[in-house]
């Protein structure tokens, strides 16, 4: 898995690239944990080239909501696949986290 | 490096003495299993070197060459090369390595069926074709239990030209009325006899050589295993004669070790306890698939689509214990939610499939076989199988995706094994089993009232909990409808398979966004259909993707015929089962 991480309008937006699996998994928690060890309470994740997620990349989107839930906090994830909007939907994971159809969908409604 | 945990085993790539034979010295050359290369042993007698199977890999003979070649320059010796079988993977390095253009008098040995083989460079049989390596033709000179050598009784000169040191006698033992197992004494010198068993059964040219207290036992040890069982020149009958012949040998000639083709050294005792399940597990080997490059490619074809739904299947179910664990938390329901994230390893899963994933890409940059594929997935199925306990997550998980992952397991195993997967053909009514269907997805485990009634007692309030937190509810913003018949109609099919099948249609289509999702059943003439019809907006519809071929074959072991057609910005499935 390959990231790349830019920001926009205070917003820290992760793009993933590849599979989040059991390999890709601690490393996206560690970019995440750095993003908020660094002040960064507004973290978007952008799903557009991921092909897979496996339990240990739910995991991570667990623990990552659960850091951020404190007031002004935000996390959230946009432009899924349907194949990782349909593990995320039947796990149960769409009615925890904020899911966007675009980044530009996750800006204007964070604004 | 120590082979075994036992003490009276070899060394791993060390000269070290043949147990039992005074003269000889042994290298093992012993390799992790795989399908690429069999071990290689190189015996020093005072009158000849042997290398017995010389495996498939450049590098593993290259290490070889250079014992063999050092030893030779300290004591020129004929060197002769045994094959226990001809079999790529033991043999495939000889029509390539340099060595053997170099060493002008490796003379090769081998059972009079293989030879054929070789000389004709028979692709099925030596399974080059389903490696899809090139053969070219290879003349072996010392041909063992040739059909027109069975009346000699003295020893003979077996390939008097090239090596008039070595004799030969036929010396058959009959163990019981009508099991004779073949031998043949080799005598190079008079420090220097060794001994061949015919033990047919993996494959027609199969024999076990005897150095001392060793036994050569190529891949019998194997002959019984999944995706190995069938493989052409395989005989049930045969395997089973040999196993009551290998037992004969391991009572009666002092063997105290078996140098298996693949894998560590095992002790006679070991090889034993292992040889009498084999027995066992070859008398339930009837009817099974031939093992050929059709099989790989199909059951590389089923292993792929199998692996990406049991992904799924894994993935949904830790989702949902890893949500309910959360809300657990959220809940200062700590222990419970602990409790419940443990129930699957879910990070070694994680790891099993990541490993078969890494393997798959190999297998799509053509860098791996079809029969590379099956065969991992039959390893990768085994591990899986072995840290699956479905016991406490029946008690939490919808049983019917538990029971998912455990079937598509334990289908491949059967497909892998040769056999096809087993239909448990019944007469039941299809209004109800559909209703069933979608009262299971639409419906809690536990109710309101439920949970209501059992709010007095802690422990079971909190099982009804974690179960209705465990649950999903898919279809909770575009409820599902059916228009069951006018009149109830029986079919008969495997009434666990197709409720599966239903389920995971109509979980699949509202996970990728199906909208209006509506099931009807109906019956025309001998027909029963089940028609599941579903509206999608904006993107384009993925259903069934890639995974057609497995949903077809999943319809197919329910006991009906699946068809799916696209129509507009809708999509419609159609179940056709046997009606009554």
């Amino acid at each position: 898995m390959d990231t790349t991480t830019s920001h926009k309008e205070g917003v820290a937006i992760i793009a993933l690239f590849g599979r989040i699996d059991t390999t890709a998994a601690p490393q996206l928690e560690k970019e995440l944990n750095t993003l908020m060890g660094e002040g960064k309470r507004k973290i978007l994740l952008n799903f557009s080239e991921v092909t897979y997620i496996s339990s240990g990349g739910l995991r991570v989107l667990l623990s990552t909501a659960k850091k951020l839930r404190n007031p002004g906090d935000k996390f959230g994830l946009c432009s899924l696949a349907q194949e990782v909007n349909k593990i995320l939907k039947l796990a149960g994971f769409t009615t925890i986290f904020t899911i966007f159809s675009s980044e530009g969908d996750a800006l204007d409604a964070w604004k | 490096m120590r082979l075994t945990h036992g003490s009276d085993l070899l060394e791993n790539q060390r000269w070290q003495p043949v147990p039992g034979d005074e003269h000889a010295e042994i290298f093992p050359y012993i390799r992790k299993v795989d399908t690429n290369s069999s071990n290689s042993y190189i015996i020093s007698t005072p009158a000849q070197i042997i290398l017995i199977d010389p495996g498939g890999l450049s590098g593993q003979m290259d290490l070889l060459a250079i014992e063999i070649e050092r030893i030779h320059n300290l004591n020129p010796r004929p060197v002769f090369v045994y094959l226990t079988h001809t079999h790529v993977d033991h043999f495939v390095v000889i029509q390539s390595h340099p060595f053997f253009k170099r060493q002008e008098g490796a003379i090769i040995a081998a059972h009079a069926s293989g030879a054929t083989n070789l000389g004709t460079a028979d692709t099925a049989t030596t399974q080059a074709d389903l490696f899809q390596i090139r053969l070219t033709p290879l003349h072996v000179p010392m041909q063992l239990f040739a059909p027109n050598l069975e009346q000699e009784t003295d020893f003979f000169e077996i390939c008097p030209r090239i090596a008039p040191c070595v004799r030969v006698q036929e010396s058959d033992v009959k163990i019981q009325d009508n099991l004779v197992l073949k031998r043949q004494v080799v005598v190079s010198g008079p420090q220097d006899r060794i001994e061949v068993y015919h033990l047919p059964g993996h494959s027609k040219d199969s024999i076990c050589i005897r150095v001392g207290g060793l036994l050569f036992i190529g891949d019998l040890l194997f002959a019984a295993s999944p995706g190995i069982a069938g493989l052409r020149g395989w005989s049930q009958q045969e395997l089973l004669a040999s196993l009551h012949k290998v037992h004969w040998i391991l009572e009666h000639e002092d063997i105290r070790i078996c140098c298996p083709g693949h894998g560590r050294l095992i002790s006679s005792t070991t090889a034993e306890a292992i040889f009498a399940t084999m027995e066992k597990e070859t008398y339930f080997l009837t009817e099974i698939q031939e093992i050929n490059p059709e099989w790989a490619k199909q059951t590389a074809r089923y292993a792929n689509d199998l692996m990406n739904r049991v992904a799924e299947t894994f993935t949904i179910i830790a989702g949902r214990c890893y949500r309910a664990a959360h809300i657990l938390e959220e809940l200062e329901e700590t222990g419970v939610a602990e409790n419940l994230s443990g129930l699957l390893c879910l990070d070694a899963i994680d790891s099993i499939l990541a490993d078969f994933h890494r393997f798959n890409e190999d297998y799509r940059a053509g860098k791996q076989r079809d029969v590379h594929l099956a065969l991992k997935a039959g390893q990768i199925t085994a591990k899986l199988e072995a840290v699956y306990r479905t016991g406490q997550l029946d008690l939490v998980i919808d049983p019917h995706l538990v029971k998912r992952a455990e079937r598509l397991l334990s289908d491949y195993m059967t497909l892998f094994r040769g056999f096809r997967p087993m239909i448990e053909r019944e007469e039941f009514d299809l209004d109800t089993l559909v209703g069933h269907c979608i009262g299971t997805l639409v419906s809690p485990p536990c109710s309101d009232e439920d949970l209501i009634s059992l709010a007095d007692d802690e422990t079971l309030y909190r099982q009804a909990l974690v179960k209705r937190l465990v649950y999903v509810p898919v279809f909770e913003e575009d409820p599902v409808s059916f228009d069951p018949s006018e009149y109830p109609f029986g079919v008969v099919a495997d009434r666990e398979r197709l409720t599966d099948l239903i389920i995971g249609i109509l979980e699949e289509l509202a996970g990728i966004g199906g909208k209006k999702i509506t099931v009807t059943d109906k019956k025309e003439t001998n027909c029963g259909f089940v028609t599941i019809d579903a509206e999608f907006s904006g993107e384009e519809i993925n259903f069934p993707g890639e995974g057609l071929g497995f949903r077809i074959k999943e319809c197919e072991l329910s006991g009906g015929f699946f068809s799916c057609e696209k129509e507009g910005s809708g999509i419609s499935i159609v179940i056709e089962l046997p009606a009554v």
